[in-house]
C-alpha cells in the first residue's frame, strides 16, 4: 500500500488524544471511599461488565475514528501488478468521447477512470489528453501536469461522432516526451475504433499499450433509413425502408415508429442475433421530413435517425440520337415509364435544354462547340444529368463533354464477344440485383476504351469500363444497339437505364448526412443549437439542421452503435494491455473506504452512547 | 431543647472529648427525659414516692400512703439485677465510613453510653472489640476499674481491616460461657448468612442478643450525583461508578439486604435496631431498656 499523500499520516498521531482525555478524566475523578461497594458489585456486575466493555469500545472508536480519517486524507492505494502507481511516464491517454459512451453512465465512468489513472502516475509525469473525437484530424497537444490532465479529463465532453484510436495517436505533442511513453485508452474499446490501429504497435518497442476498459452492452441501432422504390414516383404515399441491425447475443423484439408531421404509424419488429433486418413503413407522400425511432432499447441516440427524403418526380427526357430501345424503355406503358416526359430529337441544335432535366446523346460521334457549351451549362443546373452512349469513335468536342469523367480512347472490336464482369453492387443503379446474376449474360461485341480513376460502375472482361458514372454524368462505352451488345435485349436493361436516370437527377439533391461529414453547402447551415457551421466545418451532432431555407437531416454514423467490443486475442495481437478497472484500478484507491469506515466509527459511537 | 438532652444528638456530642463524659451526658440527657419511668419500679430497693399517673399500674400503688392521705402514690424502687451484658464492638473498616461523625464513632459513643447505663444501675458490663479478629476483651464487671478499663478500650478503638464477623462472633460466642445480655454494635457489612448463624450460637447459649446495626444514610440512599472512583473501604478495591446509572438497583439491593437482616434476627428472636449515624442516642437506649424489661 502506498499513500499519495503521506503527510496526513502524521495526524494519526492525534489518536492518542481520546486516550490522554480518558486517562485525564480518569485522574480528575473524585475518589470516594465507600463501605457497600459490595452491593455495587452484586446488583451491578454484569451491567458495570458492560459499561466497562462500551467505555473501552467508545474509546476504541474514536481513537479508530482519527486513523481511519487520516488514513483516509493520506489516499492510500494499493498496489497493481500490471498498471503500477506511482509510474513516471509521459502518457498519452486517449479517452473515448465517441457517440458509443452515450450507453448509460458509460462516459462519466470513464471520466472516472481516466482520472483514476492520472491519479496512479507520479506527480512528476506528464500527460497529453487525447479525445479520441476532435475538431480536426490531427491535433496539436501540450503535455500537462497531473493536476491540469484531472482537470482536462473533467471537462471532456461527449461528441456524436466516431473515433479511431490510431488518428488520435498520431497527435503531436508540443514536444518531445520527457519520460517512457505510456499510451492508455480509456472507453469501450468498440472494435471499429481500432480499425486502423497499426498490427506492429507490439513490438516497435515505442511505449506500453493499455486499455482501461469501460465495460459495454448490447444495442440495437438503425443502420439506414431509404425509400424502398427510389425510382417510381410516388402517387398518394411511399413506403421508407428501415434497416435495423443487431449487435446483441439475444433476440430482439420491439417497435418502431415513424413520425412525420402530423403523420404517425408505427410496427412490430423482431431480430435474430447479430442479424441485419428491413422493416417497410408507409408515409403520405407530403411527409418528407420526419424521424424514425426504436424503441425498448438502451443507446437511445442511435434510436432515433432524422431523414429528410426527396421522391423522384417525372422526369424530363431528350433522347439525342438514334435510340428506339430507350425510347421503348422510357414510352413502355408501365408504371415505372410513367415517370418519364420523353421527346426525342435528331440532334441537340436549337433545343430548349431547359425544359429536360435528363439528356440521352445516343451514338453520336460529335458535338458542336455549342452544343458543348450549352451541354455544360445544362450540366451546372441543379437535378439534371446527362448520359452520353458512345459510339464506335468520338470526336474532340465530344470528348470533351466527358472528359470530367473520362478519357475516351480507340475503338475495341473483340474476338466474338466480351461480357459484363463486375458491377458494382452497392451503387443504388445496381443495389436491386444483388447476386442475382440479371447482368451476367451481358455481351459486348464492340466498345470504345475509356479511362477513369473513379465512378466505374461496370466493367468488361479485360477490365475495360463498361459504365461510369461521375456526378450527375453516365457514360457507356458501348452503344445501346443489339449490333453492339445484347444488353439491350437483357431483362436489367430498362431498370439499370430507369435507375440511371434518377439517380442522376436526384444526386445532387442530397438532404441526409452524417455527424462527422464536412460541409460542403454553400453558405451556412444552422445546427440544431442554433450554431452556424461554414464549408469545411464538421456536423457535430445530429437532428435537423437548416440551409438556405432547406431542411437537412443529420444522424449518428451506424457503426457507432455497434458495440461489440475488441476481443483479448484482437488486443493482444496489438500488444495493448487490457485493464480491469475492477481488478487493476478499483479499490485501489482506499481512500473512500477509510473514509467509510470512520463515518461507521461515529455511527457505532453513537450507538454505543445510546445503549447505556 | 433540654440542656442535658441536646448530648444525646450525635453531632452534639462529638464536639466532647472526652469519652466518659460523653457516657455520662448521653444517659443524663437520656434519664432526665423519661417522664413516665416506665423503667423504674422494678427493684427491691425503694427510692422515692411519686404521685400517681394515669398509665400506672394500680399494684404499685401504695395503698398505707392512700389510707392515711387519701392520695395514690406509687412506690420507686432502685434497679438492681445481676445482669452481665456484653458489648461488642465492630471496628471493621467499613465502620469508619461516615461524613459528621463515623459509623464507629457513634458506636462507640453508644458503647460507652450503654456501658455507662449498665454501670450506674450495677449491672456488670464487658466489652470486646474485633475487626477480622477480637481486637481486645474485657469481661463483664460492675467494679468502676473495670468500667474505665471499658472505656478506654472503647476510646481506642480505631477502623481496621476486613469484616469477619461470622469468625469473630462464633469465637466470642464460644468465651462467653455465662448467659447474660448481648449488646452488639456493627454495621452487619458480612455474609449475611453467616452473621445470622454466629448470632443464633449466642441464641444457642442463652443470651440475650440486641442488635444495634449502625449505618450511615449515604449507604441506604446512595446520594451521590457525580461519577467518582469508588474505594471499598475493607479491601480497597476501586470502581468507577456513575451514580445515576446504579442507583435504583443499588437501593433496592440494600433494602433487600436491611430487611433479610431485620426479618431473619427477629425470626431468631433477637432484637434489631437501625441506627444512622444521625440518629439521636435515646432510640437506642430506649431499645435497650425495653429489652432490659422483658428480661426482668
Amino acid at each position: 500500500m502506498m499513500f499519495q499523500s503521506p503527510w496526513f499520516l502524521l495526524g494519526t498521531a492525534l489518536a492518542a488524544v481520546p486516550v490522554l482525555i480518558h486517562l485525564w478524566y480518569r485522574r480528575r475523578l473524585r475518589k470516594m471511599a465507600f463501605p457497600t461497594l459490595r452491593f455495587l458489585r452484586a446488583s451491578e456486575a454484569q451491567r458495570f461488565g458492560w459499561l466497562r466493555l462500551r467505555e473501552l469500545l467508545i474509546l476504541t472508536a474514536r481513537c479508530l475514528f482519527i486513523i481511519f480519517l487520516f488514513l483516509g486524507l493520506a489516499r492510500p492505494v494499493l498496489k497493481s501488478r500490471l498498471f503500477a502507481i506511482g509510474r513516471l511516464s509521459s502518457v498519452y491517454l486517449v479517452l473515448d468521447n465517441s457517440y458509443s459512451m452515450a450507453y448509460g453512465d458509460n462516459f462519466k465512468r470513464m471520466k472516472k477512470l481516466a482520472q483514476q489513472v492520472v491519479a496512479r502516475y507520479s506527480s512528476d509525469s506528464e500527460f497529453l489528453i487525447v479525445p479520441l473525437c476532435s475538431e480536426r484530424d490531427r491535433v496539436l497537444g501540450t503535455w500537462k501536469t497531473k493536476n491540469d490532465a484531472l482537470d482536462s479529463v473533467e471537462r471532456l465532453r461527449l461528441t456524436y461522432r466516431g473515433g479511431s484510436i490510431a488518428k488520435s495517436l498520431a497527435s503531436e505533442p508540443s514536444r518531445e516526451a520527457k519520460h517512457e511513453i505510456d499510451y492508455v485508452y480509456v472507453g469501450d474499446g468498440q472494435a471499429v475504433n481500432f480499425r486502423d490501429f497499426p498490427v506492429e504497435s507490439a513490438d516497435n518497442g515505442k511505449g506500453n499499450y493499455y486499455w482501461v476498459q469501460v465495460s459495454t452492452g448490447t444495442n440495437i441501432g438503425i443502420s439506414a433509413v431509404a425509400l424502398k422504390d427510389p425510382v417510381t414516383v410516388a402517387q398518394d404515399e411511399y413506403t421508407l425502408q428501415i434497416t435495423l441491425s443487431s449487435y446483441s447475443s439475444r433476440t430482439w423484439s420491439g417497435r418502431i415508429g415513424v413520425a412525420s408531421g402530423e403523420h404517425y404509424s408505427e410496427r412490430e419488429c423482431r431480430l435474430e442475433p447479430f442479424a441485419e433486418g428491413s422493416f417497410d413503413l408507409d408515409l403520405p407522400a407530403q411527409s418528407l421530413t420526419g424521424e424514425v425511432r426504436i424503441f425498448d432499447d438502451s443507446l437511445l441516440v442511435d434510436n432515433v435517425y432524422y431523414f429528410c427524403k426527396v421522391l423522384p418526380k417525372k422526369i424530363g427526357v431528350l433522347l439525342v440520337g438514334d435510340s428506339p430501345y430507350l425510347k421503348h424503355v422510357l414510352t413502355s406503358g408501365t408504371a415505372i415509364s410513367g415517370s418519364f416526359d420523353v421527346q426525342a430529337a435528331e440532334a441537340l441544335g436549337a433545343a430548349d435544354l431547359r425544359k429536360h432535366d435528363v439528356i440521352v446523346l445516343n451514338g453520336l460521334l460529335e458535338i458542336s462547340e455549342s452544343e458543348l457549351i450549352r451541354l455544360a451549362d445544362f450540366q451546372r443546373r441543379p437535378g439534371t444529368g446527362l448520359i452520353v452512349v458512345l459510339a464506335g469513335g468520338a470526336g474532340a468536342n465530344l470528348r470533351e463533354s466527358v472528359s470530367g469523367s473520362c478519357l475516351l480512347g480507340e475503338a475495341v472490336l473483340p474476338k466474338g464477344y466480351v461480357t459484363l464482369e463486375w458491377i458494382a453492387h452497392d451503387h443504388p443503379v445496381f443495389a436491386i440485383f444483388g447476386e442475382s446474376g440479371a447482368l451476367q449474360d451481358v455481351q459486348c461485341y464492340g466498345y470504345l476504351r475509356i479511362e477513369a480513376e473513379k465512378g466505374v460502375l461496370a466493367r468488361l472482361s479485360g477490365g475495360d469500363p463498361f459504365l461510369v458514372v461521375r456526378d450527375n454524368l453516365a457514360v457507356f462505352s458501348t452503344p445501346l444497339t443489339p449490333q453492339h451488345t445484347n444488353f439491350v435485349h437483357s431483362r436489367a436493361f430498362v431498370p439499370v437505364m430507369l435507375r440511371l436516370m434518377v439517380n442522376l437527377v436526384t444526386r445532387q439533391q442530397r438532404k441526409e448526412y452524417r455527424v462527422g461529414e464536412v460541409v460542403t453547402l454553400p453558405g451556412t447551415v444552422r445546427t440544431p443549437a442554433g450554431e452556424l457551421l461554414h464549408p469545411g466545418d464538421q456536423l457535430s451532432m445530429p437532428g435537423f439542421h437548416f440551409h438556405d431555407g432547406e431542411t437537412l437531416a443529420v444522424n449518428v454514423l451506424p457503426e457507432e452503435g455497434d458495440l461489440r467490443v475488441m476481443g483479448p486475442e484482437r488486443a493482444r495481437v496489438l500488444g495493448v494491455s487490457g485493464i480491469d478497472p475492477q481488478r487493476d484500478l478499483a479499490g485501489s484507491d482506499l481512500s473512500n473506504l477509510f473514509l467509510v469506515l470512520a463515518l461507521v466509527l461515529i455511527l457505532v459511537e453513537l450507538a454505543l452512547l445510546w445503549l447505556r | 431543647m433540654n440542656t442535658s438532652r441536646k448530648y444525646l444528638d450525635p453531632e452534639v456530642l462529638a464536639r466532647i472529648s472526652r469519652l466518659d463524659l460523653k457516657a455520662r451526658l448521653v444517659v443524663e440527657g437520656f434519664l432526665s427525659g423519661l417522664h413516665s419511668s416506665p423503667f423504674k419500679g422494678f427493684s427491691q430497693e425503694f427510692a422515692d414516692y411519686r404521685q400517681y399517673m394515669p398509665g400506672d399500674e394500680l399494684k404499685r400503688a401504695d395503698w398505707k400512703v392512700y389510707g392515711r392521705s387519701d392520695r395514690f402514690y406509687i412506690k420507686e424502687y432502685q434497679e438492681e439485677t445481676n445482669l452481665r451484658a456484653y458489648i461488642l464492638l465492630d471496628k471493621s473498616g467499613s465502620m469508619g465510613y461516615g461524613k459528621k461523625i463515623s459509623k464507629l464513632e457513634y458506636a462507640k459513643y453508644l458503647g460507652a453510653s450503654l456501658a455507662y447505663l449498665l454501670h450506674r444501675q450495677k449491672d456488670s458490663v464487658g466489652i470486646a472489640t474485633f475487626d477480622r479478629r477480637i481486637d481486645e476483651i474485657i469481661p463483664p464487671s460492675a467494679r468502676r476499674a473495670k468500667f474505665m478499663l471499658i472505656l478506654r478500650a472503647i476510646e481506642k478503638a480505631r477502623p481496621g481491616g476486613e469484616t469477619n464477623l461470622n469468625e469473630v462472633l462464633f469465637e466470642l460466642a464460644q468465651k462467653m460461657r455465662r448467659r447474660g445480655l448481648v449488646i452488639v454494635l456493627s454495621d452487619l457489612l458480612d455474609d449475611p448468612d453467616g452473621v445470622l448463624r454466629a448470632l443464633r450460637s449466642f441464641r444457642y447459649r442463652k443470651h440475650e442478643i440486641i442488635v444495634f446495626q449502625i449505618l450511615d444514610r449515604d449507604e441506604v440512599e446512595f446520594p451521590f450525583n457525580e461519577s467518582a472512583v469508588f474505594a471499598d473501604l475493607e479491601d480497597g478495591r476501586e470502581m468507577i461508578v456513575t451514580p445515576q446509572l446504579v442507583q435504583r438497583r443499588y437501593r433496592e439491593r440494600f433494602k433487600e439486604f436491611l430487611d433479610f437482616c431485620h426479618d431473619s434476627l427477629l425470626e431468631s428472636r433477637i432484637d434489631h435496631t437501625v441506627l444512622y449515624t444521625n440518629t439521636p442516642y435515646d432510640k437506642a437506649l430506649i431499645a435497650y431498656l425495653q429489652k432490659r424489661v422483658r428480661l426482668k
